[in-house]
């Protein structure tokens, strides 16, 4: 435990200089029951898990053990996984690596920042390498640079969005300004993500499946309209001055936002990344307080989540600008728990995350055996789960990775994206019909004519009109 | 520009421009990535590097030896901020690929392979001297090459083929048959190779590739059916037993390519065949849009006599030249219908209504055809239905060996017409079977 205490106040120190001052006010809110509150709170860079880990760990000092960390560049095995990510500075000191420990890689991240900063001396941006079947694709961020080296045969795009999203996750740790900070005061970054090892591979992990990240949206909850509705009122009705946006979500999934007058909506991207801490996160059933910066909100200062899992899988997120406003928030949460109560919303609610779920056959199209949809003007998206014949893992990937290379075929046009893009091979056909309002892309069987595909489709589409309500939050 | 470098060597840079400094850092870092790749994928080496600015392939034709062609990518205009936005994803790797192939081998063509030179003239300066051919016949070839109106059908690499009939093809035939014959009974090594119209190949003895490669010298250099008033053509002549490029009088005359006066052989050109390790000189009689090339050993060619070959074939030219004419003017009749491009793999055959160069081939087109293109080689689809935001349709099936192209300009079409139409012109024109 004294080592502990140690090490936070270093942290402490650490961030004083940079300019922080948000743990002295939060170190004084120790009048919480739970233990773990008070060690959480007093170290709010870290995530709450891995402080966990690191309190059993005490002795060894280490990090968390990952699967594969003790593989490196001597070991032809680390070679052969299909998809890497590396993050290092650009001074080619690494800062993370997905298969293996990233002091150990030093030399390989080394190499490839001379790579780029060899194009750089150039007045040039690296930004990719093709060799056979695998891609080695660079992003660079000064004053990082994030690298993947796969053989996936993803496009390029698709893998330059996920590094997009990696980089946001590390600025949600930081904030931008201090990630410029530390480099200019020549700290070692790694010391400052010290537990955000399991952050980035969650959302490496979520990213290579998840089709509302494809698709730059946001699943919302299958939900039916009073029931919303309600809980959206009682969100904008039980709101404080300081609390800028509230969320209500079941089982990850958006069942309500609200947000306070004259400020932006919040993007996908950083509804994602609240999401990806969301399930990063091991504790379940009691409040906690964090600092987060959201990337596209405002990537120079933090915003103060406080999180509560008001009933198993309904977690309720509220977002002040204010550091010492816990207790503020933890109040409005009483009250938008008993409004809930009051007004019998919780069987619904509690239900719907086992619920929510719809295969193809509720959609009644004929035919039909696969779709992703998305709303363009509120970035809205919603698709079935698996059916038949995408029941095995393998199959579901195969089918996502031909949505990422048909989405990048259809929208990688000089002017915009294509209106139709009907597409066939041996084993589907996927029709896809983007217009200025929505985008659909859905998948039949490969025998199917044209014609039946063609209907289908509409009928698709007038399905998820007359169910807007309850599959989407209404704008 | 391009390069080939082996080691720390530099073979050949062109524009020759560029510092040394620029080229070497080139070297190194072309190095640098393939061996990095290397470690990932040890079979496939480093093929393509991107960068905001340009987009680089990397060949390897021979052990050591590496091609590099970088080219720019085309930019917006320089903003308020003087920056520029770049188009990074316009130009097809597979496109640069082929064109290194392509220049690699023209050069094997006319040169043999680069370590047989090495080796050749090691006595005489081994790299030295493959420096200085690279650079002789690499930089005129580079300067003619069409970089910024690359297309599908640089991808594609197919040969016209002329519909003939069949009595028509025998006639030709024993046309090019005779000559042969009354030559061979002294000379055993001459024989024919291929006979063109225009573009379009007649016929052919040499197996695919080596058709493929005369056809492309013929038709890209030499420029055979083009009017030449509009672009010069480049030749291949024999000067002290190495291949070098001149561009030819813009006159059209009956007669041997390459030969001033009709009698003295030593400006032909020595080619490579069998991958560039069989010598033969090749002899090429043009009249009148016809063009009938034929090959000899380098042993047999003082005993060849050009004259005999001159009279010989002008002969029976009267038999086969109106035909010709023919065939091709009713061709190029029916093309007029439709916007499209076939291309068989088979047989490497290619007919299309769209022009190389046409204004049909907007950017944007030409960027969808590459894609296409691109997944129908990876066997990731076998039909793909474009509509573009412009309204534009873009049709394109494969059926086992044979890519099929078609656009609409149509704004009033819908998807099951179009369906109809394309169905109507490929049953109609081409037999190819519907799925």
């Amino acid at each position: 435990m004294m080592m502990m205490e140690e090490s936070i106040s270093d942290n402490n120190k650490q961030q004083q200089e940079i300019g922080q001052d948000n743990n002295i006010n939060n170190n004084n809110n120790r009048d919480h029951n739970n233990e773990d509150e008070n060690e959480t709170i007093a170290t709010d860079i870290e995530d709450i898990s891995t402080l966990l880990a690191k309190i059993e760990d005490a002795n060894a000092g280490s990090r968390p053990p990952r699967k594969y960390s003790e593989q490196d560049n001597s070991n032809p095995e680390w070679f052969k996984h299909k998809k890497h990510f590396f993050i290092f500075s650009f001074s080619g000191k690494p800062i993370y690596s997905r298969y293996g420990d990233e002091v150990a890689l030093n030399t390989f991240m080394a190499t490839l920042s001379a790579m780029t900063s060899f194009v750089e001396s150039q007045n040039d941006v690296l930004r990719s390498l093709v060799a056979g079947k695998h891609q080695f694709v660079f992003l660079q961020k000064n004053p990082l640079c994030l690298v993947c080296i796969c053989n996936t045969g993803e496009p390029q795009m698709m893998i330059q969005q996920q590094l997009e999203y990696i980089h946001a996750m590390v600025i949600s740790v930081l904030t931008q300004t201090n990630i410029k900070a530390v480099f200019d005061a020549k700290y070692d970054l790694r010391d400052l993500l010290g537990g955000t090892d399991k952050l980035i591979d969650n959302i490496i992990h979520k990213v290579n499946l998840d089709f509302p990240i494809l698709l730059n949206s946001v699943q919302c909850i299958r939900l039916n309209y009073n029931t919303r509705n309600s809980i959206t009122n009682i969100l904008q009705n039980r709101k404080s001055d300081s609390i800028i946006f509230s969320l209500l979500l079941v089982d990850n999934k958006l069942v309500s936002m609200v947000k306070q007058k004259k400020t932006q909506t919040l993007k996908p991207q950083d509804i994602h990344i609240i999401l990806n801490y969301i399930s990063s996160s091991t504790i379940k059933d009691s409040e906690s307080f964090m600092p987060i910066c959201l990337p596209n909100f405002n990537d120079a200062g933090f915003l103060h989540l406080y999180i509560c899992f008001i009933y198993p899988q309904v977690c309720l997120l509220l977002f002040s600008n204010q550091v010492d406003s816990f207790y503020q928030l933890s109040e409005c949460k009483d009250l938008i728990v008993k409004d809930i109560e009051s007004e019998n919303l919780v069987d619904e609610l509690t239900k719907s995350a086992n619920t929510h779920e719809y295969s193809t056959s509720q959609t009644e199209v004929p035919n039909l055996l696969h779709f992703i949809y998305k709303n363009r003007i509120s970035n809205y998206s919603t698709h079935p789960i698996f059916t038949s014949p995408y029941t095995s893992k393998p199959e579901k990937k195969r089918l996502f990775r031909l949505y990422q290379h048909i989405y990048n075929r259809a929208n990688n046009s000089l002017n915009k994206p294509h209106k139709y893009y009907y597409y066939t091979s041996q084993t589907e056909t996927i029709f896809v019909l983007i217009n200025s309002s929505h985008e659909i892309y859905a998948t039949f069987s490969p025998l199917e004519l044209k014609k039946s595909v063609f209907e289908s489709l509409n009928i698709l589409l007038q399905w998820i009109k007359e169910n807007e309500n309850v599959l989407f939050l209404s704008t | 520009q391009r390069e080939g470098s082996e080691h720390e060597k530099i073979l050949f840079c062109y524009p020759p421009t560029i510092s040394i400094g620029e080229q070497t850092n080139y070297v190194g870092l072309t190095e640098g990535y393939i061996l990095c790749s290397k470690q990932f994928s040890p079979n496939q080496p480093c093929e393509a590097i991107h960068t905001q600015k340009t987009t680089i392939g990397i060949y390897s034709p021979e052990n050591d030896i590496y091609m590099l062609l970088s080219l720019n990518n085309p930019a917006g205009p320089l903003g308020k901020d003087g920056k520029r936005e770049y188009y990074e994803d316009e130009i097809d790797d597979l496109l640069v690929q082929k064109l290194l192939q392509q220049t690699y081998q023209t050069w094997l063509l006319f040169n043999g392979t680069m370590n047989s030179t090495i080796l050749r003239t090691g006595n005489l300066g081994g790299y030295e001297y493959l420096r200085k051919r690279l650079d002789s016949f690499l930089k005129p070839y580079v300067k003619m090459m069409p970089l910024d109106q690359l297309d599908l059908f640089n991808a594609l690499g197919g040969i016209k083929f002329l519909p003939i009939d069949k009595n028509i093809y025998l006639t030709i035939f024993n046309y090019v048959n005779s000559a042969e014959v009354s030559f061979q009974t002294t000379l055993s090594t001459f024989r024919f190779g291929v006979l063109l119209y225009k573009d379009n190949l007649i016929l052919s003895s040499m197996d695919q590739n080596e058709t493929r490669l005369l056809y492309n010298y013929l038709v890209n250099q030499v420029k055979v059916g083009q009017d030449s008033a509009y672009c010069l053509p480049l030749m291949a002549s024999n000067v002290d037993n190495e291949n070098q490029w001149y561009t030819k009088g813009t006159s059209r005359r009956t007669g041997f390519l390459n030969t001033p006066d009709n009698v003295s052989k030593r400006d032909l050109p020595i080619i490579y065949l069998e991958n560039g390790t069989k010598p033969t000189y090749m002899i090429i009689y043009e009249q009148k849009d016809t063009i009938s090339l034929f090959l000899i050993d380098p042993s047999e060619l003082d005993q060849l006599l050009l004259k005999e070959l001159s009279s010989c074939l002008v002969s029976n030219f009267e038999f086969i030249n109106p035909a010709l004419e023919d065939g091709y003017n009713k061709k190029t009749a029916f093309d007029e219908q439709y916007k499209y491009i076939y291309f068989n793999q088979m047989n490497l055959a290619i007919k299309a209504s769209i022009k190389s160069k046409g204004a049909e081939l907007t950017k944007e087109t030409i960027k969808m055809l590459n894609e296409i293109h691109s997944d129908f080689e990876k066997k990731l689809s076998s039909e793909v239905t474009i509509r573009t935001q412009s309204d534009r349709w873009i049709v394109a099936k494969k059926v086992d060996y044979r890519e099929f192209y078609v656009i609409f300009d149509n704004k009033n079409i819908n998807i099951l017409e179009v369906t109809e139409e394309v169905k109507n012109l490929t049953s109609k024109y081409f037999k190819i079977d519907h799925v």
